[in-house]
């Protein structure tokens, strides 16, 4: 047990010093781009795959709830002046708030009735923000939003956040942070209690658990950190659009948690950083490409049903000798 | 007018969920690929309109056995979670298929009628006319083959009871992808139906299906006529509230009905605990 602690930990560290060298690897800004935005897009899939892996809620208003905390913290920012360090925990708030007030009434609802309730919710709500002109800006959007001020250190120097590199970093820290936020809460009592619940829910409640309760607080950590990948979103962007709270949104971490793997942490980590680059090399294939991940997601639900690092670890297994079976 | 489109989308929702136990998220994707279908045959190959509708509803017809075959039978004694995903898969698919072979530009179906007729004081067109007695025919028409043909009280068993129905030598798949498919040219219809009226384009089905859910979670899922009348009853509602308070919010206004609704029953206004 303890020498595979320590592996974990060499290999954790590793992947670490990997996330922090790359970008001095990779030196052109576009590849550096779209390095950010990987960061960005796996705090939303993990902070989906916590409702969808661990509680096993699909809730379809995931991107939605991105776009609340890209379009809070962007309107904090320009229309209440309030710089990024302030803007972004109060967008983050506001997001969760959304998520309490939402996912109390839907989530008293069971089986179909959720991803049914969350998909209406998440339509919506986008056609709040697309047709409100006066607030959000409507389908123009927001422009000119404000990169994170910079943080000043001792000795007259300060971290500004003016490169894309130096965004890279921030967006490594604000990964992190996520990581171990919903490892140690998937780790914890409450993380059991979820899984209890996405096994046999009835089950769960006759043993003594909260459903309900559990639930609406694995929702509303799950919403903030959506909400924190859209305000980091906007703050690096400067602009958003309507589509950036679209229902479509959704349906891509859905494919970030899915392809790379429900109900593990790595799995949204690696779909998070996988799909974007693959779209990226699949540009030839123009509009094309969602029609191939569309059924890319199909056939690993059929075939894959725990997505790469489900697979990968079915395989190690088999060499290892210990027979294959995940769960 | 409006009402007839959800009544006819939502009917065919509820007789897939029905068997199925789907909640088809790409019931509007579908719905959208009826309305090209019709498109494509009445400007590509100067169809007439009534054909254009037939040839539609029987491509989708077959497009939805398809599906049901090749999408979802695979996944039926697996968790419902994979089910739902799968149909967000062929959101994917259908709707950027569409978007990039078809483009994002509006088309629109020439109308049947221009002709415009005066009732009781205000004015009709007459294709809204024609959606409303079509819609109407066609419900009834479902109505009739559900309760009195062979194949009809077959689907009928089968989403009543399906161990049952099949002890009794049904062959519940097959049910499964019929009913899937009738389902899904109900939808091509009101598609059809609708585009000389509202436009086409490949994102056309996504307010269209959250309002069908809207009503088949409101009429009670899997209920005949919870999903006619709440069709109508929405349709309603919406025009309404478009005319008289907000033209801006009228979705988020019915969505929020929705969640009102599901606050206080969490199974529908009309569904069964289960």
């Amino acid at each position: 047990m303890s020498t595979n602690g320590r592996k974990k930990a060499i290999i954790y560290s590793l992947l670490l010093l990997l996330a922090i060298a790359a970008p001095l690897v990779v030196r052109d800004e576009y590849h550096r781009h779209i390095m950010v935005m990987c960061g960005i897009w796996v705090i939303a899939a993990l902070a989906l795959n916590l409702i969808l892996g661990y509680a096993g809620q699909l809730n379809l208003a995931h991107g939605t709830f991105f776009g609340i905390g890209a379009y809070a913290t962007g309107l904090l920012m320009q229309k209440a002046g309030i710089p990024f360090w302030g803007a972004l925990p109060l967008g983050c708030l506001i997001t969760a708030f959304m998520g309490v007030v939402t996912g109390i009434p839907t989530l008293r609802t069971k089986g179909h009735y959720f991803p049914i309730a969350t998909m209406c919710l998440g339509i919506a709500i986008y056609y709040v923000i697309a047709r409100w002109d006066d607030f959000t800006g409507g389908a123009r959007g927001l422009f000119g939003l404000p990169r994170p001020e910079a943080i000043p250190l001792p000795f007259g120097k300060e971290i500004s956040f003016d490169s894309t590199i130096a965004c890279y970093y921030l967006v490594l820290v604000f990964v992190l942070v996520t990581i171990v936020v919903i490892s140690r809460l998937v780790r914890s009592l409450t993380g059991k209690r979820l899984i209890a619940i996405r096994g046999n829910e009835d089950l769960a409640q006759s043993l003594g658990i909260n459903t309900m309760r559990d639930k609406v607080m694995c929702f509303t950590i799950s919403t903030f950190f959506a909400g924190l990948a859209g305000g980091v979103f906007a703050a690096y962007m400067g602009t958003l659009m309507a589509e950036n709270a679209h229902f479509l949104v959704s349906f891509e971490m859905l494919l970030f948690v899915m392809i790379g793997g429900v109900a593990t942490i790595a799995g949204p980590v690696v779909g998070g950083i996988v799909i974007p680059l693959l779209t990226e090399e699949l540009q030839f294939l123009g509009g094309m490409r969602l029609v191939v991940f569309g059924l890319i997601l199909i056939l690993t639900i059929r075939f894959l049903p725990f997505g790469i690092v489900g697979g990968l670890r079915m395989a190690a297994m088999r060499i290892a000798g210990r027979g294959g079976k995940t769960q | 007018m409006l009402g007839s489109i959800y009544a006819m989308v939502a009917l065919g929702l509820t007789l897939i969920y029905g068997i199925l136990n789907i909640p088809n998220f790409a019931h509007g994707a579908l719905y959208m690929i009826g309305a090209y279908m019709a498109f494509f045959a009445i400007t590509s190959f100067s169809a007439p309109y009534w054909l254009g509708l037939i040839v539609a509803m029987v491509i989708l017809f077959v497009i939805g056995m398809l599906v049901e075959r090749l999408a979802f039978r695979p996944l039926y004694d697996k968790p419902l979670i994979n089910s739902f995903i799968v149909a967000v898969g062929l959101i994917l698919i259908f709707e950027n298929g569409a978007l990039a072979i078809w483009g994002p530009e509006f088309r629109q179906i020439p109308p049947l009628s221009d002709a415009v007729i005066r009732v009781l004081g205000t004015t009709i067109t007459m294709q809204r006319i024609i959606v409303i007695i079509t819609a109407i025919l066609l419900i009834v028409a479902v109505h009739l083959f559900i309760k009195k043909t062979r194949l009809g009280a077959a689907i009928e068993a089968t989403s009543q009871n399906r161990e049952g129905a099949q002890l009794m030598g049904i062959n519940v798949r097959l049910m499964g992808g019929i009913t899937f498919g009738i389902g899904t040219a109900l939808a091509a219809v009101a598609a059809v139906l609708v585009a000389p009226i509202l436009l086409i384009y490949p994102m056309m089905g996504a307010p269209v299906i959250g309002m069908a859910f809207v009503i088949i979670i409101i009429g009670g899922m899997g209920s005949f006529f919870g999903a006619v009348l709440g069709g109508y009853l929405i349709g309603l509602l919406e025009t309404l509230v478009s005319s008289y308070v907000t033209n801006y919010f009228t979705e988020a206004i019915i969505f929020g009905l929705l969640v009102v609704v599901l606050a206080i029953k969490p199974t529908g206004l009309f569904g069964k605990e289960h």
